[in-house]
Order: C-alpha cells, then structure tokens, then sequence
C-alpha cells in the first residue's frame, strides 16, 4: 500500500488503440493493491492486474494531458490521457513498483481468498495427482520403476522428488550421469507409451565439451534403450540448432558423441533460445501494435519477426519425436541446454500428439503453462522452490477453478470416440501456420469479425441437446401412459405435455442470434480473477465468479493519500 | 481430332508435387478431344479438360523419362513421366494445340451436350432474368427508366467509362447525364464518382485524351481516386502468388514474404476498400455514385458488383448471386473470353479480375458466416467454369458478341445446373433471418486478408488439415433436422390418436412409431466420423464437367451427373493414329 500515492484521478480519456478517429472514453481512474480500474461513464469497468502489467511508459504532454501506455502480459494495451501531469507522474510510478515485486509474498496469490476453507483448498491441490498419472501411463512396470534417488533434492534440486528410471539403472549409474549433465539434470521418464512399450525421456545436455566422457550416462542411455523391448536403438534429441550446441563445447557442455554411446541416433532439431524468442514475440507485438497496418507490412512484419517460424520448429520437433515412437517404436531421449524450456515444449507437445488424454479437460492440466500469478501453480521455478515458499498451505490451485466452470472451456466439436485421430499427424504445411488473433488481439475489439462461427456452432449444439430432451421426454410421457392403460385423458394430457409451446418452436427459438462480444453487457468483470475482461470473446460467459473476493475490505479501492 | 497424334500411354508416372519422398502413381495416359484422363493403377481417373490447361511445359529429359507438366487455370498442377520422349513431345505438341483455340466454335461448350431438348435448354436460360432484377430494385420508377438503383437508399449506383477530357475537354450531355442521375436522388444533392484507379494511372490517361472527371465542370460531384491497379498488374501479382504456392517445402517464412512481395492480398483489400466505401456512401450518405475506371469493365465490375453484395442480402442467395454476376459481369461487358484466356488470344489481356471478386467474397464469407446462403464449394464451382468453356454463359467478351454466337441456340446455361444441385452449395450457418446484417460492414484490418488455401490449393490434396469443421458442422445441421422431424412424427401421431379417442391399442401403436429404434439413439448415429476427402470415393469423375475431381474438397458430394454425357461416342477416348 506504501506505493499507491495517488488511488482516484478523474477525467481520465481511455483511448480505442486502433480507431482511425481518435475515439476515446472519459471515466474515472482508481489504483487498488491489487488492480488498476477504470470506470468509463457508462459505468463499464476496465479492470488490469498490476502483475499483467509489463511495462509503463509515460509519453511527452499534449494539450489533453499525460500519456500513460501500459502493456500487459497477455496482451492488453491500455493508452491513457491523464489530464495533470503530476497525477499521471504518481500512478506511473506507483504502477512500476506494483508491477515489480521482490518477494514471492507479495504476490497477488498469497493474498487471493476465493472465500474457501482450508480443506477445500486442499483437495483443490490434490485434485492432480501425478503418481495416479505414471500409473495411468502404465508405470512402474518391468521395465521403469520409481527412483527414490532425488528424494531429498540431493542429486538434483530442479527435478521433482518422484523420478521414474529404467529398472536397470541402479542408484550409482544415476548419481554418477547427474554429474555429467548440466544442473545435474540426468535423463527420466516424461512419457510412457503402453502399446508400444516405447518412452520420451528427458534430461540437459552432457558436460561433454570437445571430449570428455562419463560410463554411468553411457549406461544409462543404454539401460533406456533396454528398457523397451522391442526396438534397440534409441533417438537422442537435442532440440537447440546445431551451432548453438557446437558452442556450448567450449563452455564444456555440448551434446552426446554418438561413438560413445550405443545404439543411439542422435539428431538436431534446431528450436531458438529464449532470447530469440524474446525478441521475436517483441517484433510481432510491435507489428501488432501498428495502427492502420497495410496488408503488405503485416505480412512482412509476421515474415520478419520469424514468430510463426519458431512455432513450427517446435511443432516439427515434437512430430519428430511422435513418428519416432508411433512409426519407429523407438525410445527418445529429449534435452536442449538445461532441459526446461525447448525440452518441455517438445516431451509435452509430443505426447498431446500421441496420447488423446492430454487433449481432454483434466488431462490438459497435467501440462503446465502460463503465467498468471493469482494461482499457485505456476509460482517458483521448480518443484523444490515451490515446497519451500509452502504454495500448499497459503495459495489455491488454479486447477479446480478451471474444472468447475468447465462448461465455459468445451469444444463443441469435439468427439471422444474420434478414435480415428489417436495419434494426432498435423500437417506442417507453411500456410497452416496463421496468426492466432483471438490471443495476441484479445482485447482489441474492434478488430474481430462481427459473426463468430463459434457462437453459431454452440447455438446449434444447445438446440440439438433440446431436441433430444424434448424426444426423451415425449418418449417417457407414452410409455408412462402405457403402464396406466387408461383412456380420453391420456391424449389430452399428452398433448398438454407438449404445447402450447411446440418443442420444434421452442427449440427454433432456441437456436438465437448470438450475441456478440458478450461480455460487453456483463457490468462487473474484474481482470486477473475474470481473465477476460473487455476482451473480444467468442465464448459466451466468462469467469467472474471470484469477483467479490477479489476487492475484500483490505485490498479494496485505496484512501487518498495526497 | 486432328491435333492428336498419341492417344494412349502407358507406364506414365504421375508425381505427387509436394512430396518430399517424391512418391508417385504409375498408369495410363489417355488423350480424348476435350480432355487428358489419366487412370492408375488402382483405377483411380484424374481427368484434365483442355480449356483448363494454361500452360504445357517439357523438361529436360531424366533417367526414369521426360517430364511434362501442365498448369491449369483452376490451379491444379500435375507433373507425369513420360517414359518415351517422342510420346512426350507427341502430347506436348496436341496439348499445345488443344489447349488454345482460334475459333469460338471450337469450344467445348458447342459440343458438351447434357442430353437435353431444346425446350428444356431455352428454359436453362431464361432462369436468370434482368429484367426481373430491375423491377426486383424497384425500377423502372419516378426517378429512374433502366439503370442501376437500390431499393431501401433511394440512391444509386452507376457505372461507366472514363471520359475523354484529355487535359481540358468538357461534354455539357455528360454534365447534364451526371447531375440527372444527382436529381434522381430525391435525398441528397451530391453524388460521388468514383475512379477505381491510381491516380497516376489517370493522370496519364488524360495524356491520350482521356482521364477523369474535373470537378470544376461538374456541379454537385465529389471527385474521388481508390487506387486499384491494373490488370497487367493484377496479372502478375497472381503469377508470383502462384510461384510462391508452387514451391516445395516452403518455410514458414518464404510462405508469408512470398505472400507479401506477391502483393495479392494487397489488391484483395483495395478492391474490398473500394466496396465499402460505395455501400457507405449509400448507407450513410444516402448519396448516389458513379463508378468508374478505364473501360468500366474490370475494375469498375468489381467494385459495383462486391458493393451491391454489401447493400443487398438478396445477392448473397445462390440465385441473387447468379443475377448479380449476370448483371454487373456479363451484361455489362466484362470480357470474359480475352481475361480468361478462353481462345488463343493476346496474353496481356488475359487478368484474374473476375477471380479476385470471387476472392472478395470469399473473404466477406469468412467474416460474415452467416450471411451467405451459399458455401465456398458454389465460389469454386463457378471459377472452374469461367474457365471450362463448358457453358456458354462466359463465352465472349460482350453481350452483342454472345448474341452474334447464338449461345442460347448453341450452348447450355450454367446456372441451371447449379441451380438443381444446390444442395452441394448450400452453407449450413446461413441464416435468411440475420436481419441484423442486412448491410455488411467488414472489417479490413489487414490480419483479416488471409490466403485462399481451398482456391488455390484445391487439388493439392496433402496440404490440407484432415478434419473439417465444415463437415462436423453439415453433420450437426443433419442431425438437428432429424431430430426435429422425429418430433414432428410424435406430434402428429399424439394428435392422430386423440381425434380417434381409441384406448388400449394406442399406447401400443405409439411406441411401435417410435421403437424397435429410438430416434435418439437413431439420430445419434447420424453424427456420424465424417467422410474425409469424400471425392476420392467416387471412382469416376470428370474435370470439367465435374469440376472436383482429385480437388481437396469438404464438402461432401460433387457435381459428377453430367458425366456420361462429356465423353460422348464422337468425344470419346480416340483411336491410336501413330
């Protein structure tokens, strides 16, 4: 609260980035602990959490005031007109030290209360259960079993304490492969696949500079190879370019010589590192950023950021590994440099491909992503960190939100029984690869096309579920009479069932023009627990159910302070 | 006949283009007088009609034979093994000669003969009639004789050609012409004219006494460039889309600078641009508007045509789509014959104006779902006969020249049998009801322009994603049907029993209507995996005629009716003559 200098400013302009007229809205601007706010006269909330906040700027003063751009992490840009400058000057600065915590205390999620007892909030963290997953998977088994080696963290802090390892791989071999890989991260198993008795493992490079050695890694490869009984060499993927691996040589990293080790086909993927990628999302979201984008420097500017180009390395890399398993019924070991960034992509990515469980609801969740701070899964960097900010006892899991309101996330189209598509072959074709407007342009409304097939498709479905219901109960209705055998009335009374509204007219009804941009006419949505506030939405009701608990007495709008 | 010196090949490989395994499929090449039919070795027939064939080219011999490979207009492009080379050179050559011809009358519309008699072909063409159109829009009324107006606005749209005012020359008629059609809009006094093109093209223009209208001499015009470029142009951009699209294994990041440097989309949105600025002139302004560019049969056919769409929902039914391109395209004098390159002609002149329309409305499809009673499979149909020379609705660059022809005495119409095969062209999300978008209002931000994959892909079957949402949806809509018609069938038999006021065998009865299957578990089953690729299925379908064969397709059946009928006993596959 020390931050907040300034909590109210009125006659604030929020301007319409990408009007060609300059349209804006006039409304009141309030900083809260947790939030930023702002009210437009129609009374319509703009709701921005300080940790979305990924950049302040304060522009040059213009006539109507002070600038104020704020960027947000999911891709939200905000373009204020402060009328005094020693105001605007305030909420930047507060703005800046709200968006920037030092602790992971002070993060929104160890003061987020959805108004849940501690056991509920419990069970919300146990509602997944990664050992009920190995055991789904098919481990442990005759070939991999549960490795109690990193039971303490002592072999390596960044892993899970739970590891699964071939069986043959005894405790030495293990310790002695984490001393030549890098944070000490050896190769596990990420996947197991039960039909064809093949894993995806993962690990970090070798300290293997331009020579060395270590048995207990060679066996250890070997002993994975062994592990799958019916195919005996095994694929090593580094997934960097092959050049950024060369370098890492000198550094005494670098990749597995295929000399040393057995019956492995190694092979480079070529997926850029993070500081690529970094840029690369930067230069689309200047591209994007554009007002009144000619059709020629869209494309050039997509073209050249690259963006959709690293996208489909990632995307190939993980066909690699599926056809490896499914077509070669080969074992793959993953790694890049330390073996959690492009290695995750890929291991993850591969076995959505292979394994139609991860494409359900529940099973999605077992894949971690994203960076909202409110929940306490995606806080801290790894699994030993975590145990130590103690997330269980003081933050909620995101996992049983998302389930509850799992009605919101349904893909209508989607067929459980489309067995046809087990293994899932995508097409990597370069036109395939198109800009995903719904999330780099979710809140930019006006840049949305005015019918959403997707609204027209969850019309169709509703109605198609109603005519069902109306079958049934027509069904039910004969066959209760049946059982009655009793005359004049039944006819009567059936019909009385049925009208004096027609099931085929009332289900027409049903199928209603959708509403656009529905959560438009929602009064209250609060960005950060309502994740999609004033966003451009295809899907009808969003999550704003937490709303209340967010602005609770003690984080509620701020005092004055000047 | 004459041109055909090898009617037959055998041992011919047909190579699938964006393999990276170089897979192909060995067979029989067949040469007939209209078509080339390839048939291999699981029996599967590619036919490819002469008048589609843009370009014939032989490669240089390889070990395995001679490489020839055939770009058509409908962008399909197929690339055979020839293992002799002097059978290679021998259907270069007939393809070359096939392929273009001197005379209208050689045509395949002047022999294709879908056994009709002459009462029922007459019909054919009096399916689709202007005159009806115009007192559809409400003319002629108190302000207008024969011209071009809309009903809700009271405003018009006109067209016409530049005018040859060179660098001063006035026509006071053309003065009075303009500010008659201001008076004959009782709204508003001014009206816009719109020259479609650059600016510099007009200025130039002027050089040769020709150009643009001043509007110092025209009281109550608002002058107004929209910059679209011409055909030489267009021609060309389309060819270097068309080299991007060719190339195998593309990157991602040659797909989208290819795309960019083609410029193609560019030109999309100008034309789309243009459009709605028309529609907003009439909407907003209730002013009415002359368009006009160099002739007045490109650009300017574009433009009146794509905004009327805007305007009026009723040309976004499959039959208003048929009278708006026999109005604002045929009848007004787009030169169909030379843009497509129909008989061996100049090749400047040959330009995609008419297929960037059908793109136009592609992309407003995309945008409104809604709003069109046809799907993407009616825009592909229709490119595939501007093209087939198959029907004479194309034929000719004029009306006075399709009269002279006697097309209707000589040739079928196309729209009839569109007409009868709608069902195939119907899009399952239209809704007639959509009062909300009588007017449409795209949004052209430019992320919005995006790459015709099923136009300029559609016979390259291996690059499109194998589950359809349009099919899902065709199923869902089939579905919902079913299940509303089982409740209807409940209904009535409820009612049906209550007027005999029967007892006992009743109950009975009714769920012996309903059982042994019950419709929810009936109508379940019809949601059923949808057919991928459906047209593989069909074992013979012919180009041209049939216009989906080997084409990527999702949708679910094709035009494939007319088929005994093109490889006719005098049509049919020629004897050997070498």
């Amino acid at each position: 609260m020390e931050h907040i200098r300034t909590t109210k400013v009125e006659q604030v302009k929020l301007l319409d980035r990408f009007s060609t007229s300059n349209k804006s809205l006039t409304g009141t601007l309030y900083l809260t602990a947790t939030h930023l706010l702002f009210i437009d006269s129609h009374q319509k909330e703009t709701w921005i959490l300080h940790h979305h906040i990924a950049s302040v700027e304060k522009l040059a003063l213009t006539t109507s005031g002070c600038p104020l751009v704020i960027q947000c992490k999911n891709f939200r840009t905000v373009h204020f007109i402060v009328p005094r400058e020693r105001d605007c000057h305030d909420i930047y600065n507060s703005l800046l030290q709200l968006s920037k915590q030092a602790k992971y205390e002070d993060l929104y999620a160890f003061s987020y209360n959805p108004k849940q007892n501690d056991s509920e909030r419990l069970q919300g963290w146990q509602l997944i259960d990664l050992a009920e997953e190995y055991k789904r998977m098919g481990v442990p088994n005759s070939h991999w079993q549960l490795s109690d080696a990193n039971r303490d963290y002592k072999i390596c802090e960044t892993y899970p304490r739970e590891l699964y390892v071939p069986r043959i791989a005894s405790k030495p071999i293990i310790v002695g492969s984490s001393k030549f890989r890098s944070k000490g991260r050896f190769p596990v198993l990420s996947y197991y696949h039960q039909d064809k008795e093949a894993a995806i493992c993962r690990c970090s490079q070798p300290l293997s500079g331009f020579s060395a050695r270590c048995l207990e890694d060679e066996h250890l490869l070997q002993a994975i190879s062994k592990a799958n009984p019916v195919n005996r060499y095994m694929y090593v993927m580094d997934t960097r370019p092959k050049l950024n691996a060369m370098a890492n040589r000198a550094a005494g990293k670098g990749y597995e010589n295929e000399d040393n080790y057995s019956n492995i086909r190694f092979q480079f993927v070529g997926i850029e590192n993070i500081h690529v990628m970094r840029s690369s999302l930067q230069k689309l979201l200047e591209v994007n950023s554009t007002k009144g984008l000619s059709v020629s420097d869209f494309y050039s500017g997509l073209e050249s950021s690259g963006w959709l180009r690293h996208i489909k390395a990632v995307m190939d890399a993980a066909i690699f590994l599926a056809k490896a398993i499914t077509v070669e019924n080969a074992s793959v070991l993953v790694h890049c440099s330390d073996g959690w960034d492009r290695t995750s992509q890929v291991c993850s990515l591969g076995s959505l491909l292979l394994d139609s469980y991860y494409r359900t609801i529940k099973g999605f969740m077992i894949h971690e992503h994203i960076h909202s701070c409110q929940f306490g899964n995606f806080l801290g960097n790894c699994q030993k960190e975590r145990e130590e900010l103690k997330l269980k006892e003081k933050t909620y899991s995101l996992w049983p939100f998302l389930l509850e309101d799992q009605k919101k996330y349904l893909n209508p189209l989607y067929s459980s029984k489309s067995h046809r598509f087990t293994v899932l072959e995508p097409n990597t074709v370069s036109f395939n690869f198109k800009f995903w407007r719904n999330m780099y342009h979710q809140f930019d409304r006006t840049l949305h096309p005015r019918q959403s097939v997707f609204n027209i498709i969850m019309n169709m479905n509703e109605q198609n579920k109603q005519l069902e219901k109306d079958i049934k109960d027509l069904e039910s209705k004969i066959k209760q009479r049946k059982n009655k055998q009793t005359d004049g009335i039944l006819t009567k009374e059936l019909l009385h069932s049925v009208h004096p509204e027609s099931p085929t007219l009332k289900t027409s009804l049903c199928f209603k023009e959708q509403t656009l941009l529905p959560v438009n006419d929602a009064l209250r949505t609060i960005e950060g627990s309502s994740p999609a506030d004033n966003r451009y939405s295809e899907y009808a009701e969003e999550f704003s159910k937490s709303e209340p608990a967010v602005v609770s007495l003690e984080y509620g709008v701020a005092r004055m302070t000047c």
